[in-house]
């Protein structure tokens, strides 16, 4: 070879090994990125994996808590209805009961009665609705008498001269008006709920495992 | 060294410039190629539909959301049936205990 040819020779070849350096850098450069990339891909992926699983997760025990809250409501909801449909209907019936004059009558004389042995002292005065008014007048002695045998002592006894705004029942005070017992079914039927309600309760639902 | 001769060497020079040239473009297409490829796959992860990983999960909230619901409307008509069932007796002594009997 002369020293022509081989000096082209030489520069042939020293192009060639800086071209295929500067590809083969090239490609080792993209397959870095590449992998880098697939990499922070992979990061990325499993992060949002994590974050949807816990959003979802977050948003269906929340849904869940949230049905599960409603449910109780609405059957507390429920109950409280139908406790309040039963008293309108006892309510009803209590007043075609009160009409019943042979059932109500002698209620109406144990009430007096209990009312005047709930108060200290031996003179009375009775009070009750107008309707009632005549029936307790008509009984006032017997009346009178219960009321002394219940007490253990002789009492006195007289229909007050106003009358009460209700269904039935009485109110009796002493004569001096220092003492008085609310006895009407009003009065008992308030006192019943706040004594007895969840008596009532129970009835209603009986046979519910809560 | 003839001119000639000189001139075959500036010749060969130049063709061999052009070369590396062209190696170099190919060498920045292929990093190109690289960042635009390595551009999409974080644009698919960052875009995938990851949803439907949990549809499963979401179908089993959804079945428990209704089973309660169920199990509340069931409760409800029971209580009901019970109520109006139990209603009479309840009033009954209701009244008996308000007339004091």
């Amino acid at each position: 070879m002369t020293s022509l040819e081989n000096l082209k020779a030489q520069v042939r070849f020293l192009h060639e090994i800086e071209a295929k350096e500067t590809i083969e850098e090239a490609k080792s450069k993209a397959e870095n990125i590449i992998r880098e990339a697939k990499e922070k891909a992979e990061r990325t992926r499993t992060q949002k994996m994590e974050e949807k699983s816990k959003d979802i997760e977050k948003k269906g025990q929340e849904d869940l808590a949230r049905t599960k809250a409603d449910a109780r409501n609405k059957i507390l909801s429920l109950r409280f209805q139908l406790l309040e449909e039963t008293m309108a209907e006892f309510s009803e019936y209590l007043r075609k009961t009160v009409e019943n004059e042979g059932r109500y009558h002698p209620s109406l004389n144990s009430l007096i009665v209990e009312a005047a042995t709930k108060l200290s002292g031996n003179e009375f005065e009775i009070v009750t609705n107008s309707r009632d008014k005549e029936f307790v007048s008509e009984n006032l002695e017997q009346l009178k008498n219960r009321i002394s045998s219940m007490k253990g002592q002789q009492t006195k006894v007289r229909i007050g001269k106003e009358t009460l705004d209700a269904l039935g029942g009485t109110v009796v005070r002493t004569m001096d008006k220092k003492q008085i017992f609310n006895n009407t079914l009003e009065a008992r039927t308030d006192k019943f709920q706040k004594e007895s309600g969840q008596k009532i309760y129970e009835m209603l639902f009986e046979g519910v495992e809560e | 060294m003839s001119f000639e001769q000189v001139g075959d060497l500036v010749r060969l020079e130049k063709e061999a410039e052009q070369k590396l040239v062209r190696a170099r473009e190919e060498a920045a297409a292929i990093v190109k190629k690289a960042e635009e490829d390595a551009e999409r796959l974080l644009k698919e992860a960052e875009e995938e539909d990851y949803d439907s990983f949990f549809k499963d999960r979401k179908l089993q909230i959804e079945g428990e959301r209704k089973k309660i619901e169920e199990s509340t409307d069931k409760e409800i008509k029971m209580l009901t049936q019970l109520a109006n069932k139990n209603k009479k007796k309840a009033i009954l002594f209701i009244t008996n205990s308000v007339l004091g009997e």
